[in-house]
């Protein structure tokens, strides 16, 4: 048990020494904070106008509280994952020690973990892309309660709903919203591994973007517009995507604080990790007939 | 420089390729305006044309792809070349020193060329379109700060294509990845405006969109934002010699 725990962890980190000078790897990080930059500007020039400050957890909070940036933050991992399944040069000997199931537990612990350091860069790079204009005490900031009290808030698009300000604090919302993330994209990411074992490299992407469209096409603003929903079927449609839609899962304010019929933050849990279980049991499953093609063996 | 660099990097599809997207985009961010003018019934004000044409060039769309656009033609050509094993046949004609300069400059001028060239013909097409339809300057004094902002307008577009083909070119060297032709301008413009914008916004020397649309007093009636640009191109030119010399050291 220990042997194979071993063997897992060591296919899992054998892919982090390409990290190593690796240009998709730097654009890929270089990307996201041009991203988080572009996502927090709207914040920043608020509270610059306004001459307020914000906790230094807000803009992380306000922007990756939003779905779109949740799926725009996402599609940067097609990038991170392009070589997906990771077949190296070291990948014959891994089989040829241990088997198929713990090469590929080997990838899914790698793609958990590297998933885990993008999301913390996202974080990190909000946090210091709005530094000068931030404090770290664990309360809600001046530049919040306008967004979240006023109509401004809703002129300029952002999250800051009055129940994420009134059921948590901004250190905890963090900790939420990131989990959140994170369950998402391994979703997401997990997906594409399946595909790409199962059907190849274009496969997988398809997924991604089909996975993708899904929980853009079910967002309940765009429904009533679309089907000029009256407002008693507006809250229905809302809480029924709510609940069937996993972008709008991996949306912190879509989640029921007691006020209505939408999912909880646990009951949102349970559902990722299962389908994530569940993709984890189909990628060792299709990985047994998954057929190797290693460089130079091509006939 | 060498006629083959020059024949490659200069033809004519660069030339509609950039005339075309700049044309596209420009219409793009100024549809409502566009709009606007084509629903009016009266003439438009004399040197409407030009002014909309220098707002339009210093729009956020346009500048946002200028970076990506200014390194199509030849920023990727040292890495094409060497991946290919095309080098090794070259550098045994010429001296390698003379290769990789050929390609620092010809990169450069590629990169200016798409760019002011694709201004150009944003300035004409609107002459085309609007200039009928403007009144006309006989009963009014001539006024021609316009196109002298447009003269230098057109010469920083030049330079910041210059620069931004000549950064892809040292950075695909040095990171030995022909993607990063394309993408390592658009970093680095974005990079610049976050260091401007979010941390020392006294340090506008180093801002991409001071460049185009200059807020601040540059000397030289705005003229040496032009030569501040150009020390950067060499800057970077010189950098590509130096990392392309160490590449080739083997050959």
């Amino acid at each position: 048990m220990f042997k194979k725990l071993r063997m897992v962890m060591e296919a899992a980190f054998y892919n982090f020494r390409f990290w190593k000078g690796n240009a998709r790897i730097m654009a890929v990080f270089i990307l996201s904070f041009i991203l988080c930059f572009l996502l927090t500007d709207k914040i920043v020039v608020f509270a610059k106008a306004h001459e307020t400050t914000m906790q230094l957890m807000e803009a992380f909070i306000w922007t990756f509280g939003d779905s779109n940036s949740i799926l725009l933050s996402s599609l940067l991992l097609l990038l991170l994952y392009a070589d997906m399944p990771f077949i190296t040069g070291a990948t014959p000997f891994f089989l040829v020690r241990a088997s198929r199931k713990t090469w590929v537990l080997g990838q899914l612990v790698y793609i958990i973990l590297s998933t885990g350091i993008y999301l913390l860069f996202t974080l990190i790079s909000t946090c210091l892309l709005c530094a000068p204009y931030s404090f770290t005490k664990n309360i809600w900031s001046q530049t919040a309660a306008i967004l979240a009290y006023s109509e401004e808030g809703k002129a300029l698009v952002l999250p800051a709903s009055v129940k994420t300000l009134e059921m948590s604090r901004p250190y905890q919302s963090m900790m939420s919203i990131f989990m959140l993330m994170m369950l998402y994209v391994l979703t997401m990411v997990f997906i594409m591994m399946v595909f790409n074992i199962w059907k190849g490299t274009v496969a997988g992407v398809l997924s991604v973007l089909v996975f993708s469209s899904y929980g853009v096409l079910l967002n309940p603003e765009h429904l009533q517009k679309l089907l000029k929903l009256p407002e008693e079927f507006y809250y229905k449609a809302k809480v029924f995507i709510g609940w069937i839609s996993p972008l709008n899962h991996a949306t912190y304010y879509m989640h029921n604080f007691g006020y209505d019929k939408l999912p909880t933050l646990r009951q949102t849990v349970f559902i990722f990790i299962g389908s994530i279980v569940f993709l984890t049991l189909l990628t060792m499953r299709v990985t047994k007939k998954f057929s190797f093609v290693f460089r130079g063996t091509e006939s | 420089m060498l006629r083959y660099d020059t024949r490659r990097a200069f033809s004519f599809r660069w030339l509609y390729l950039g005339s075309f997207c700049i044309v596209i985009l420009a219409c793009i961010s100024r549809l409502d305006v566009i709009r606007e003018v084509w629903e009016t019934v009266e003439l438009l004000e004399p040197g409407w044309t030009m002014s909309f044409v220098i707002e339009t060039l210093c729009g956020e769309i346009l500048l946002f792809i200028l970076p990506v656009l200014s390194t199509l033609p030849f920023s990727s050509s040292f890495i094409d070349e060497w991946k290919a094993g095309m080098t090794r046949q070259a550098v045994s004609r010429i001296e390698k020193r003379t290769y990789l300069r050929s390609k620092a400059i010809v990169t450069a001028l590629s990169g200016g060329f798409i760019l002011s060239v694709g201004s150009l013909c944003l300035l004409i097409v609107s002459m085309v379109v609007f200039l009928p339809i403007e009144q006309s300057v006989t009963d009014t004094v001539m006024d021609n700060k316009p196109v002298q902002s447009y003269i230098a307008l057109f010469a920083r577009y030049f330079v910041c294509g210059a620069l931004w083909a000549e950064t892809g070119l040292f950075f695909s060297t040095l990171f030995n990845h022909r993607f990063l032709a394309w993408l390592s301008p658009f970093m680095i413009y974005y990079l610049l405006i976050i260091f401007h914008e979010r941390y020392f916004e006294w340090c506008f020397v180093l801002y991409p969109k001071e460049w185009l649309i200059p807020e601040r007093q540059w000397g030289f009636d705005n003229w040496s934002i032009c030569l501040w640009l150009l020390a950067l191109t060499a800057l970077a030119g010189w950098g590509f010699i130096k990392v392309g010399e160490r590449r080739l050291a083997s050959v």
